[in-house]
């Protein structure tokens, strides 16, 4: 848990323009407070099979309530613990947002009043590294979303997306094939060899 | 109320302040302090929203709910106000008397109170000129650099979001544009005066005055529509929502 909310942290700290300290930014950042409650949830699932921290149980899942129902309560961020997010996750605003049953990469971007989950009865989505997902994006249903993709505000996601792309519009159409989304991710400083599409570059 | 009161026209008088070497006083105004006609503009501003508001909430029978019940059950009024402070507090970073330190701490717990029971954000120093409606329902955020009075904005709207890519410019809303439920306006975008974004238009260009957008991406479907049909009653919009789209 403290790699992946560590990493949380340093992408926070990176969009933060007035360089506050990370207890400010656990205070006043709501994006922060809802990650926490998650990676909270998240380890106390996975100590379930630790004996040693069976006594830790019982008040972490109490915490990790009263924290995931004032997240979701007062700002719309509903964040399941179905869904496995990768470190680093930056949520950019409040309001109306549900992650459930899907896996996301790390360092992803996610913008307000975004769906992502499976449909009825079905697989979730799963979504690379280093993909921007702007603010009302619809990803409902098993569809794979290649790493440093980035969806448009307002993509309706209903097929599979390669690596690199960028699509938009409802259905989601893929644009580009090589969009380089770093500096909108707040990444431009990091070394992309991982990736061949953004080396080819 | 007419619109002679509108914040927009306030803050030509007061904004070039600096510039002018001094306070003056609007013409035909009985107040001594400039502070004490900074807050008696703000409620009869406040009061000309409330009108406005209080006509759009018409119930079936053209029945008119009275002022206060008005005024305690539109969510999007509490925001409206709100933000009328923080634009107070955005603007008037230069004279800092005692009412700016109290308008800060109203911004502070407004800023705090709209994101938990109205849903919704709004960029500080975007100025509003005159009353306009935005939805009770909430989900909104607003990073335009101005709206023009009369407008109705409805739930689920984010104006001024960076459609895919980051630091775009701010849009300008014109007057009477009515902008449906679930909306997207990106970028540094004009929308013209009386312009209608249809639901679910994701709007990344400007429009003319009198357009109507609508589609994601958008497009222009109509052009010099009247839209003052729209603007009389919100029960358009309810009865969308009623009967499902």
């Amino acid at each position: 848990m403290r790699g992946a909310l560590g990493a949380d942290i340093r992408r926070y700290a990176a969009h933060d323009p007035a360089g506050r300290t990370r207890r400010q930014l656990f205070l006043q950042n709501y994006g922060l407070q809802a990650l926490l409650a998650y990676r909270l949830g998240r380890w106390l699932l996975r100590s379930r099979r630790t004996y040693r921290c069976w006594p830790l149980l019982p008040g972490g899942w109490l915490l990790y309530y009263l924290l995931s129902r004032y997240v979701r309560l007062a700002f719309g961020i509903h964040l399941e613990l179905s869904a496995d997010i990768g470190p680093g996750l930056y949520i950019g605003h409040f309001g109306g947002i549900r992650l459930h049953g899907c896996r996301i990469g790390s360092h992803c971007s996610l913008g307000r009043l975004t769906h992502i989950g499976p449909l009825p009865g079905g697989h979730g989505p799963v979504i690379g590294e280093r993909v921007w997902i702007g603010a009302h994006t619809r990803i409902v249903g098993a569809y794979r979303i290649g790493a440093d993709a980035t969806m448009s505000a307002g993509a309706v996601v209903l097929q599979d997306i390669p690596d690199g792309a960028l699509c938009m519009g409802n259905p989601a159409r893929v644009v580009m094939r090589t969009y380089d989304n770093r500096s909108m991710l707040g990444l431009a400083d990091e070394p992309a060899e991982a990736d061949p599409v953004l080396r080819a570059q | 109320m007419s619109n002679s009161c509108a914040f927009g026209q306030f803050w030509h008088w007061t904004a070039p302040l600096a510039a002018r070497g001094g306070w003056r006083m609007p013409p035909g105004s009985q107040a001594r302090d400039p502070e004490v006609t900074i807050v008696l503009w703000m409620m009869r501003q406040l009061l000309a929203d409330a009108r406005f508001y209080q006509r759009l909430t018409r119930v079936e029978n053209g029945a008119i709910r009275s002022l206060a019940r008005t005024m305690l059950s539109s969510r999007g009024l509490w925001l409206l106000a709100f933000h009328r402070i923080a634009y107070y507090c955005a603007r008037r970073r230069d004279r800092r008397g005692a009412l700016w330190w109290s308008a800060r701490a109203a911004k502070g717990a407004g800023t705090l109170f709209s994101v938990m029971f109205c849903r919704s954000a709004f960029i500080d120093d975007c100025e509003i000129s005159g009353p306009i409606y935005l939805a009770n329902r909430g989900y909104l955020i607003c990073g335009a650099r101005s709206i023009g009075e009369g407008s109705l904005i409805h739930d689920r709207c984010s104006l001024g979001y960076a459609v895919a890519r980051r630091d775009e410019g701010r849009p300008v809303i014109g007057r009477n544009v009515w902008i449906g439920p679930n909306c997207v306006v990106g970028g540094a975008v004009t929308v013209g005066d009386g312009a209608t974004l249809l639901p679910g238009s994701f709007l990344t260009y400007s429009v003319p005055p009198g357009a109507v957008v609508k589609g994601n991406p958008a497009s222009i479907v109509g052009r010099n529509f009247d839209n003052s049909v729209l603007r009389r009653s919100l029960a358009i919009v309810q009865d969308v929502v009623a009967t499902g789209p």
